[in-house]
């Protein structure tokens, strides 16, 4: 679905949000959260080519897979408590999508953790 | 998983605006209230398959 359909459907889901907004405040979040899904449900087809090129590229450069799927699973986090951040901030409960935030930080340092330890590993061996 | 799903609960946000407005009038206030919790069920239950497809998709494709 190429950026000029995307623009399109923003804009008309945009209208549609302010026209539910005075009648029917629950609802324009419903609007809100299903259009920011439709938006990236079809931006997120032509995303699997670009990790699978990603994995591609990093096994011929050698990289073990195991540090690469830290970073991929770490822009998955991000990305989703993103999503989720900006709805509450959009039907303004601004408190709700902080703790998501949190939450999300917490995840990734978890998943962080064992590149973290080779790292220190690979160092103690360099210095002792 | 395209636009007309856009125009559906935008249709639902305005029947239930409009039918709450008409049973006001005809001073039936709980089924104005009831029609209106309807419309979200609705609207939420379109919504909901279309959350559970785009997060299998992420995971699918982060590995979470």
């Amino acid at each position: 679905m190429d950026v000029v359909k995307i623009c399109a459907m923003a804009l008309i889901a945009v209208l549609a949000v302010v026209l539910l907004k005075e009648t029917r405040p629950e609802l324009a979040v419903v609007m809100t959260v299903c259009t920011s899904i439709l938006i990236v449900a079809s931006a997120v087809d032509n995303l699997f080519d670009v990790v699978y090129s990603f994995y591609r590229l990093s096994e011929q450069s050698g990289v073990d897979k195991q540090s690469l799927s830290c970073v991929v699973k770490i822009i998955g986090i991000g990305y989703i408590a993103e999503f989720a951040n900006n709805i509450c901030v959009d039907a303004n409960c601004k408190s709700i999508g902080d703790k998501v935030l949190f939450a999300s930080k917490i995840a990734i340092a978890l998943t962080a953790l064992p590149v973290l330890t080779q790292l220190f590993e690979l160092l103690r061996g360099f210095l002792l | 998983m395209d636009i007309t799903i856009i125009f559906k609960i935008a249709a639902i946000g305005i029947l239930t605006a409009v039918s709450g407005m008409l049973l006001k009038k005809a001073n039936r206030e709980e089924i104005a209230t009831l029609v209106s919790i309807a419309g979200l069920i609705l609207a939420l239950v379109l919504v909901l398959d279309m959350i559970v497809q785009l997060f299998d998709a992420v995971k699918g494709l982060f590995e979470l």
